[in-house]
């Protein structure tokens, strides 16, 4: 790869650099995101003691995407494997890395109960507003009037429900041990201080700590990349208006 | 006869698949057809085993193919391992535009590759009626607006005069790609086109405008990339930022230099 003969890099150094180009789309929120989360595990060293836990759906085409170690579970049970493994190594530093889906619908008891119980582990979960790998259908953080495969008219939130609020749930849990975020992927350095401090919660204070990231998906929103990220800052923004260190 | 065919995600390569096969089922021969993916919603890999023979088939995949079909650079390095001295290499890559010198949509292309698989099947025992690939285009593309010319694509692939059919088993080699350096006495922006994606985001985020798309290079997707405007250019370093495939970096001299 091109990468070699230069000194300062614009990647991390927890790369898998034979992995690049990754495969997500182009303009996927998902590869800032893991680009983030890899400069926060250089800048805390812990790449060689870290478990990296990823889920069905586009968060699992990132099987390959660091040097670390990474398993990959069922569908919504990243968490509980995660919490599994910090029991028995409590010196690694677990990440599980969720989609909306895997997090909101079929995962939302795995990560309610590990919330509650301040399991030390960091819960990134990425919100797309809707199930990617699939084709786009939609999800529980589906916006209102917001059209996907499966709402051809719009979500109506009368029939449907509001979109659902992660960190506000979170938070609300009696856990005051916890860190809840709500990053965005169009303010990375913002990101990236979060993904930091989620990270280092979980090593200094041995709690619970979880970041949502709203995050882009060109291919089924079936826009361009202006288009992508003006429905991020102005759509997006204003569903889930609460952002930065929520607790 | 064992074909594979191999191409990118969205060309078409099953539809093809399912064409010949279903065309050699009609012959009465026997017939098989695997198709294979990457698990990417865009710029995965595509490829179909297809397996055609007039004996009992035992196994839908196979090691070596008899006959392998190449529709872009990338999948060559992938399909290397299907290929030894009795395969038939059909390096479709440099005729990606001849749909457009035909006046025929891009998306005809893989009826134009199907053509020539068709003529090369027909030059061992197992032979295929050109009529019945074409009764199964009808049957496949009926209901697309382009039909007709679909039709007409694949009888441009069959009858590909001898010039053009000796490029096509001509071996390339794989791109090579060269950072894009830009420098001047402040600082420097590096653009790396074998990994830069071409999504575009960079453009927007740039605060002064100074980047904008490139036609003449290509990325490793044969996209534009973005090119910078060094006197626009502050160094700011917001496009390495967001690059979310890590294609750009900005080195900017410290004052101490």
């Amino acid at each position: 790869m091109l990468f070699a003969n230069d000194t300062k890099q614009s990647y991390p150094k927890s790369f898998k650099i034979s992995s690049k180009p990754n495969k997500f789309c182009p303009g996927c929120g998902h590869s800032i995101i893991l680009k983030k989360l890899g400069f926060a595990i250089d800048e805390l060293k812990i790449q060689k003691k870290t478990l990296f836990g990823i889920d069905i759906g586009c968060s699992l085409l990132a099987w390959d995407f660091f040097n670390v170690d990474t398993v990959q579970t069922h569908h919504g049970r990243t968490v509980p494997v995660v919490s599994g493994y910090k029991l028995i190594k409590p010196k690694k530093t677990c990440i599980a890395y969720v989609g909306d889906g895997g997090a909101y619908a079929i995962g939302l008891q795995s990560l309610i109960t590990a919330a509650n119980r301040n399991d030390p582990i960091t819960v990134i979960v990425v919100n797309n507003t809707l199930y990617g790998m699939t084709g786009g259908q939609m999800a529980p953080t589906t916006l209102k009037d917001e059209v996907t495969s499966t709402t051809p008219k719009g979500k109506n939130i009368e029939e449907k429900g509001n979109p659902f609020l992660g960190p506000e749930l979170i938070k609300s849990l009696p856990n005051k041990k916890s860190y809840v975020a709500r990053g965005i992927v169009s303010e990375p350095q913002e990101l990236r201080q979060l993904i930091k401090k989620a990270l280092e919660h979980q090593i200094k204070n041995k709690s619970f700590s979880f970041v949502e990231v709203l995050s882009t998906c060109p291919t089924n929103w079936k826009v361009s990349a202006q288009g992508s990220l003006d429905m991020l800052e102005d759509k997006m923004s204003i569903c889930f208006k609460n952002q930065g260190e929520l607790k | 006869m064992k074909i594979l065919l191999s191409g990118e995600g969205g060309q078409g390569i099953q539809t093809m698949a399912k064409i010949l096969v279903g065309a050699a089922y009609n012959q009465h021969y026997k017939v098989n057809y695997m198709p294979h993916y990457g698990v990417e919603m865009r710029m995965g890999i595509s490829r179909a085993f297809v397996t055609i023979s007039s004996d009992k088939i035992t196994y839908p995949k196979f090691s070596k193919a008899d006959i392998l079909s190449v529709m872009t650079k990338r999948n060559l390095n992938l399909v290397k391992e299907f290929i030894d001295k009795n395969t038939k290499v059909i390096n479709a890559i440099d005729l990606v535009d001849l749909p457009e010198e035909r006046n025929l949509p891009t998306t005809s292309f893989n009826m134009i590759v199907l053509g020539i698989i068709v003529k090369e099947i027909n030059k061992s025992n197992i032979k295929i009626d050109k009529e019945k690939i074409l009764e199964e285009i009808n049957k496949f593309l009926g209901k697309k607006p382009d039909l007709t010319k679909n039709r007409v694509a694949f009888e441009v692939g069959y009858d590909l005069a001898d010039n053009m059919y000796s490029k096509l088993l001509k071996s390339v080699k794989p791109d090579k790609f060269e950072p894009i350096i830009n420098k001047d006495d402040k600082k420097e922006h590096i653009i790396y086109p074998d990994i830069c994606k071409g999504c575009g985001i960079c453009l927007i985020k740039c605060p002064v405008g100074a980047l904008s798309w490139d036609k003449n290079k290509k990325n490793f997707l044969g996209k534009p990339i973005p090119k910078v405007d060094m006197e626009k250019c502050i160094g700011c370093g917001i496009c390495e930022d967001i690059c979310p495939d890590a294609a750009i970096k900005v080195n900017k001299k410290s004052k101490t230099n």
